[in-house]
């Protein structure tokens, strides 16, 4: 077998298994909350992003399947890249605060 | 055909990889801050059960009950024999009539539809935009919740088609609906009985939510579990919602999925969020945010706290997380 045929084969087999993940991560996540607490038990702490806002709790059953419950008010993500200079400043006195 | 440079490949092979990874990182980047939103700093946490306050019979709509409460024996989940209010709902609102729930075609406006959540902090209208919207917002091109040659929603609109739909094994035919039911269909309102603990008994251990009730509502409505969004969508279905979070199926009749503000009827004197209902292990369940739009900070694992006024008690979560309460604090009655 040539080396482009292996190339080929493997980058093929790279889009393969690296679709679904990306697919799943891009745009809408309806299943953060359940994905937060995967692999978690009971009363652990989780936390999940969605829609620019951070929510903190911890993870409880609910209809038997676990997912994080928040306790905490929701946080405002604000991207650094997008925010105007005198707002970064403001940003980082408010972090300062957590 | 062309062959590829395997040297020239290599570097892209690499940059795919990382490319690759980079996507899965979520939105906690180094590019990210999280800043502080308003909250109450001063409340100092209590999430103690030392002091509790009966079920008052009285924060009942007058109209939200088709009988009057009784007491009556009971065994909590704990074992402890215990009194209980027996309290039979109307199984509808009190205080408002039921909205409408989908939109009838792609140019339909907020206002002539209800709402939709999934239970990751949004809630959104069900406009005509928002069934236009369904496949990118899904990330899912099987989505397609209308006639492209007329414009309608489709809409389960008989008896039998809500039966088929509106249950979390969606029948097939219903797949790429908007799904409604009339509170006809259950002769006006389904009424149900329901055993509180006069005095809440906080247990050594929370109890989980199950796939049945959380509470009842100050208004008559039953406070139920998360919906199976998960059901819902994998089906591609919308379960519409009407602007107080409530939806109708032919099982529980129309129930409550999540805090809207229809039910807080106990505004309370000292700005504390109103009370909207109560838990079925007797505490309390208070709006999430007091009367200057604040959250409490202290909230323990079923969101619940304690303050000298109203002993322990729940704060419900955002509407749009499609819940209540995380857990019960205390016993139920089984």
């Amino acid at each position: 077998m040539k080396i482009s045929n292996v190339i080929n084969a493997l980058i093929a087999s790279f889009l393969l298994a690296t679709s679904y993940p990306a697919l799943s991560h891009a745009g809408h996540g309806s299943s953060a909350p359940w994905e937060a607490c995967e692999e978690k038990v009971i009363n652990e702490d989780c936390s999940y992003t969605s829609h620019d806002k951070k929510a903190t709790g911890t993870c409880q059953a609910m209809n038997k399947v676990l997912m994080c419950v928040r306790n905490k008010p929701l946080e405002t993500i604000i991207d650094k890249a997008t925010q105007p200079v005198s707002e970064q400043k403001q940003s980082v006195k408010s972090l300062a605060k957590l | 055909m062309r062959r590829f440079n395997a040297p020239i490949l290599t570097p892209i092979v690499v940059c795919i990889l990382t490319l690759g990874l980079a996507a899965c990182n979520g939105s906690d980047t180094e590019s990210s801050v999280v800043t502080e939103t308003t909250t109450d700093e001063s409340t100092p946490a209590d999430t103690s059960t030392d002091f509790v306050v009966e079920v008052d019979p009285f924060n009942f709509e007058s109209d939200a009950l088709i009988s009057s409460i009784t007491t009556q024996t009971c065994t909590l989940s704990n074992g402890d024999e215990a009194s209980c209010y027996k309290i039979d709902i109307a199984g509808v609102p009190s205080n408002y009539e039921i909205g409408v729930f989908c939109p009838q075609n792609i140019t339909s406006t907020a206002d002539e539809a209800g709402i939709w959540f999934d239970g990751t902090g949004e809630v959104y209208d069900i406009t005509g935009d928002f069934i236009l919207d369904l496949p990118t917002l899904y990330n899912d091109s099987h989505w397609q919740l209308y006639d492209e040659g007329t414009g309608l929603v489709n809409v389960t609109d008989t008896q039998e088609s809500c039966n088929g739909a509106a249950r979390p094994n969606v029948e097939e035919q219903y797949q790429n609906h908007c799904v409604e039911c009339s509170i006809d269909y259950v002769d006006g309102g389904i009424s149900e009985s329901f055993l509180i603990p006069i005095t809440p008994v906080a247990g050594t251990q929370n109890s989980s939510i199950g796939n049945a009730n959380v509470g009842v509502a100050l208004n008559g409505v039953v406070l139920a579990a998360p919906a199976p969004v998960e059901a819902i969508l994998g089906a591609y279905t919308i379960a519409a919602f009407d602007d107080c979070a409530g939806h109708i199926n032919l099982v529980a009749g129309y129930h409550y999925h999540g805090e809207a503000g229809c039910s807080q009827t106990q505004i309370q004197s000292d700005g504390h969020a109103a009370m909207m209902g109560y838990a079925l292990d007797g505490f309390g369940i208070f709006g999430m945010l007091n009367e200057d739009g604040i959250e409490p900070t202290d909230l323990d694992e079923c969101r619940g706290h304690t303050d000298d006024t109203r002993g322990y008690h729940y704060h419900a979560a955002d509407v749009s997380e499609n819940m209540f309460i995380g857990c019960f604090k205390g016993a139920t009655a089984r």
